[in-house]
């Protein structure tokens, strides 16, 4: 009977021992569960405040960026957190453009022209607009830097353009005349936050941008001609430009085949508002009764419209782009003696 | 009677697991429900957004506004340049210029509603969606000007978003 005490007595002690020694486990693995339920919480807020706070910058510079598209001529600047934002132009997916902020997904933006560097990090923004007419309103291009980058406008022979380009750029933009290596040196620490512009041929070593003014139908900076990118020891092939806001965007970017590649979706858009305003032609033509004003818009139509929507518009050639000027000035002065006559206009 | 001692402790162990375990559950439930109709709301609101943006920018668009001696007028379209735009967006043939206002209008309808003198409805642009899509309607009275017979109509600009549930 003692002997079955004593064992039955041991056996409920290890019992003991093995119920304390469970609750302990028991505790160690709810309370690690616990803790990983609110660690996982924890997580997943602070990427939701991270997405949220890319989203909403992200926002931000869409909502200024359509603003642009709607006012050109405007200056604004946006203070961000400290990021990198990197913007990408891809010729071989039909010039897609997207645009994205640190390791945000990328966004695309169809409609919009956009020069700037490809990647930038900066807080504080600058962003300026111009219309690109041709002659009538195409698009809005969108030019945006960083109040750490520079613009070195080489001015060796004191010429015009160079005068011509420091002017049409807004105070805020950081810009300087140089007109030595020596003194372009002396901006060496700005490294890739530097943008060298010279003309004709008359450049310093190092990166640049050189812009070739057309001098067939007259100088005209802002007319119509070609830039030249030197990267990297190497030179682009002769990129065409047209009009002031074109030439502007050239300034703004840091790579030939960005630009290129911003401009072939900018003359895309010309094709669709060509096609408009010839259909507008065609219904005037239509409605207008017979006379001096009809005659002047079928005219139109027929010489110089019909041309532009045939005409192949391509950045990779310089072939188009002067057809594509002297027809444009042409509209303009269409336009100019309908609004003489008091006939209604193309644009 | 311990051994029965024992036992009980052993089960309100595994109740207490049970317990525990269900409060996990409902917690996970309760903060994915959370979760989501936060991300639905977001959703609807930016649809709506959307919407008001195609709504600011549809009267403002060069290609349909008013222009006299180089300044646009505000809240008024060019006649020829909405039935240009009508018949270019719509030219069963070319589709480009649809694929290319597709950026621009997105998910919605967009007509020209003539009220004064005349009554008669233009649509310019229609994304088309199933008729199952909730939509969001926003008027913006305009005046239609005529550049040949000099006329000035009234009327709205109808901006219709489709959204998602």
């Amino acid at each position: 009977m003692a002997v079955h005490n004593n064992s039955s007595r041991r056996n409920l002690k290890r019992r003991g021992v093995i119920d304390v020694q469970f609750n302990w486990i028991f505790i160690m693995i709810a309370g690690f569960v616990i803790l990983l339920f609110i660690i996982s919480i924890v997580m997943n807020q602070k990427k939701n405040a991270d997405t949220q706070s890319s989203i909403s910058t992200v926002n931000q510079i869409n909502t200024i960026i359509k603003g642009r598209q709607q006012a050109a001529g405007v200056y604004s600047e946006l203070s961000i957190p400290e990021t990198t934002m990197t913007f990408q132009c891809d010729p071989e997916a039909d010039n897609l453009f997207t645009f994205k902020i640190s390791d945000s997904s990328r966004t695309p933006l169809p409609l919009d022209i956009i020069f700037a560097p490809q990647a930038m990090t900066a807080n504080r923004m600058q962003m300026w607009s111009q219309s690109f007419d041709l002659p009538f309103a195409v698009t809005a291009f969108t030019y945006i830097t960083s109040n750490d980058r520079i613009i070195l406008i080489y001015n060796e022979s004191a010429s015009s353009d160079a005068r011509a380009l420091y002017d049409s750029l807004p105070d805020n933009i950081t810009r300087y005349f140089v007109s030595t290596q020596t003194e372009l040196d002396r901006y060496d620490s700005y490294g890739d936050r530097k943008k060298v512009v010279c003309f004709n041929n008359e450049c310093p070593h190092g990166d640049y941008l050189d812009i070739i003014p057309d001098s067939s139908v007259g100088h005209d900076l802002f007319g119509f001609g070609t830039v030249k990118f030197f990267r990297n020891r190497q030179v682009s092939t002769d990129i065409p430009y047209i009009t002031k806001a074109s030439l502007l965007g050239a300034v703004f970017s840091d790579d030939a085949d960005y630009y290129k590649c911003q401009m072939n979706r900018a003359l895309d858009q010309f094709e669709i508002k060509i096609s408009l305003v010839d259909e507008r032609l065609r219904l005037f033509s239509d409605d207008l009764p017979e006379g001096a004003c009809n005659d002047t818009v079928h005219s139109a139509r027929v010489n110089t419209v019909a041309s532009l929507n045939n005409i192949e518009l391509t950045q990779d050639t310089t072939k188009g782009i002067p057809l594509l000027y002297k027809k444009s000035a042409e509209i303009e002065q269409i336009n100019t003696d309908l609004k003489l006559g008091s006939c209604p206009k193309i644009y | 009677m311990k051994n029965i001692k024992a036992q009980v402790q052993l089960g309100e162990s595994t109740a207490v697991i049970i317990v525990v375990i269900i409060l996990l559950v409902i917690g996970i439930v309760f903060w994915n429900k959370v979760n989501g109709s936060d991300i639905q709301k977001l959703s609807s609101q930016s649809q709506e957004l959307s919407t008001i943006e195609i709504a600011n920018a549809v009267s403002e668009l060069p290609e349909l506004k008013c222009s006299e001696s180089g300044v646009d007028k505000v809240k008024c379209l060019d006649w020829h340049k909405i039935i240009a735009m009508n018949d270019t967006i719509n030219n069963p043939a070319d589709k480009k210029a649809y694929l290319f206002y597709n950026n621009y209008f997105k998910n919605s309808k967009i007509t020209v509603r003539e009220l004064y003198p005349y009554e008669r409805n233009i649509t310019i642009y229609d994304a088309n969606l199933s008729k199952s899509t909730k939509t969001l309607l926003i008027p913006i009275p305009i005046s239609i000007k005529n550049y040949i017979t000099k006329e000035t109509d009234y009327g709205l600009i109808v901006v219709e978003g489709y959204y998602t549930n």
